[in-house]
C-alpha cells in the first residue's frame, strides 16, 4: 500500500476529466496515479467493505502522491409565509418563515411553491 | 449595484457518493468558507474537505456517541455552528447526502441564523432517495411516493397509500431515540411488521437499500418479505423501499368526464 488510494479518490471527486479518463481506462489511470497492485485490486474488487477498510490501512512505505490538482483559487476571495412543521418522532415541531416571491395580484398566493 | 455574496452560513451536501456527486457550488463554498463544519460518512469525503480547506475544516463527528439522545447531539452541533457565525466567520456546514433531507441540524442552524439577522442559505445535494430512484429504476411520478422516517411512520400512524412507492428512512433507529452504529434487530421491529401488514400482505417483497458510497461499487439491495424484516442486518445507511402492492382505485366517472384515456 502506497497511501495513494484516498488521494486518488479525492482527485476523482474534484476532477471530472480524471474521472472520465478512469472510466475509460481504469487500470492505466490507476497505474499512472501511482497506486500499487494491492490498491488497484481493492478498487477492481468493487467491494465496498474492502475499499472502506483499505482507506484506513497505513501506507507500507511513506510516499506522497505524485500529483497535485489544487487549482489554488484564493480563499479571500416582501411578503413572507409562515409554516409549522409538526415534526416527527426524531424532529421537534418548528415554525418556519418562508421567503416567497410576491404573487401577481390576480393569482392565489403559493407560500410553499 | 455590485454583486456580493453576503452569506454567513451555507449548508451543503457532499452527496452519498462524494466521488461524482459533490456539486460545483458545494465545492466552491467549502473552499471559500472560514470554517467548514462537517458530518460525513467516509474517509474520502473527510480528506477532500481538509484538502479543500486545510485551515477551516472541523469535524462534528465527536458529538455522535453511542446511546446518546439524538436531539442532544443536534443541539450541540447547532450551538457550535451559530457560535462561529456570531464570531464573524463565514461558515459552511457540510453533510453527506442532501443537506436538507433528514438533516435537522442544518435546517435549524439556518433558521436560527436568519432569526439573528444573518444571511444563510442551503444548497441542494444528492440524497439517498435520489440514489434509490436511480438504482431501482423507478420514477416517483409513476405511482406517487411517500417518504417517512421509519419511527415517525410507526408511532404517528401516518396514513399511507399501498398503491404508491413507500420509502422508510433510519431503519437502524426504529423505535429508538438514541444514536446507534449497527443493530441486529431494531427495538420496534415487531410493531413495525404489524403496522405494515395492516396494508400489505406479509409475503410482499420489500428491499433493504444501501446506495454505494464509492465509485464502481454496486448498491446493497436486499429483498426480503415483510414477515422476515426482523431477520436482516441494518446499518446507519439502511433505507427500506416498499413497492406498491395494489393498483390505484381509479375514479372511472372522472376519467370519462375529463376525457382521460384509460390505461
Ligand atoms: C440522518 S439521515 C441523512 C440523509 C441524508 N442527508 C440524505 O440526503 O440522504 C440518515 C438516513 O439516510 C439514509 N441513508 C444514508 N446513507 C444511505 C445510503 N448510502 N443508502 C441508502 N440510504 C442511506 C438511511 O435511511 C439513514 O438512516
Amino acid at each position: 500500500m502506497t497511501g495513494r488510494l484516498t488521494p486518488f479518490l479525492v482527485a476523482l471527486a474534484r476532477d471530472p476529466e480524471l474521472y472520465a479518463a478512469w472510466i475509460r481506462q481504469p487500470e492505466a489511470v490507476m497505474v499512472w496515479a501511482g497506486l500499487d497492485a494491492e490498491e488497484r485490486a481493492v478498487l477492481h474488487s468493487r467491494d465496498q467493505d474492502r475499499i472502506y477498510q483499505a482507506l484506513f490501512r497505513p501506507p507500507s512505505a511513506a510516499a506522497a502522491p505524485p500529483w497535485s490538482i489544487d487549482g489554488g483559487v484564493p480563499s479571500s476571495a416582501s411578503a413572507a409565509g409562515t409554516a409549522v412543521y409538526w415534526g416527527s418522532y426524531a424532529y421537534p415541531p418548528v415554525t418556519v418563515t418562508l421567503p416567497v416571491t410576491p404573487a401577481p395580484p390576480s393569482s392565489p398566493s403559493a407560500p410553499f411553491a | 449595484m455590485n454583486l456580493t455574496f453576503d452569506e454567513r452560513l451555507v449548508a451543503v451536501g457532499t452527496g452519498i457518493r462524494t466521488v461524482g456527486q459533490l456539486t460545483g457550488e458545494a465545492l466552491a463554498w467549502i473552499k471559500r468558507a472560514d470554517k467548514v463544519l462537517y458530518v460525513l460518512s467516509d474517509p474520502v469525503s473527510e480528506r477532500l474537505i481538509h484538502d479543500l480547506n486545510p485551515t477551516g475544516a472541523e469535524s462534528l463527528q465527536h458529538f455522535y456517541v453511542e446511546n446518546k439522545v439524538r436531539r442532544e447531539i443536534y443541539e450541540q452541533m447547532i450551538q457550535l455552528t451559530l457560535g462561529y457565525v456570531r464570531s464573524g466567520r463565514v461558515v459552511c456546514l457540510a453533510v453527506y447526502g442532501h443537506p436538507g433531507v433528514f438533516a435537522f441540524p442544518t435546517h435549524e442552524s439556518i433558521r436560527r441564523a436568519r432569526a439573528e439577522g444573518y444571511q444563510a442559505r442551503m444548497l441542494p445535494g444528492v440524497s439517498a432517495e435520489d440514489c434509490l430512484f436511480a438504482d431501482f429504476n423507478i420514477d416517483p411520478g409513476s405511482a406517487g411516493c411517500q417518504s417517512y422516517e421509519a419511527t415517525d411512520f410507526l408511532v404517528n400512524r401516518r396514513i399511507t397509500d399501498p398503491s404508491s412507492h413507500l420509502i422508510l428512512w433510519q431503519m437502524i433507529v426504529l423505535g429508538d431515540s438514541t444514536y446507534r452504529w449497527q443493530v441486529d434487530s431494531p427495538p420496534a421491529m415487531r410493531q413495525f411488521i404489524a403496522r405494515l401488514t395492516q396494508q400489505y400482505p406479509p409475503d410482499h417483497v420489500v428491499y433493504v437499500y444501501e446506495a454505494s458510497i464509492f465509485p464502481g461499487v454496486e448498491a446493497r439491495i436486499e429483498p426480503v418479505t415483510i414477515a422476515q424484516l426482523g431477520q436482516v442486518r441494518y446499518t446507519t445507511m439502511s433505507t427500506l423501499y416498499v413497492p406498491p402492492c395494489v393498483a390505484p382505485r381509479a375514479d372511472l366517472q372522472l376519467y370519462q368526464s375529463l376525457g382521460i384515456p384509460l390505461g
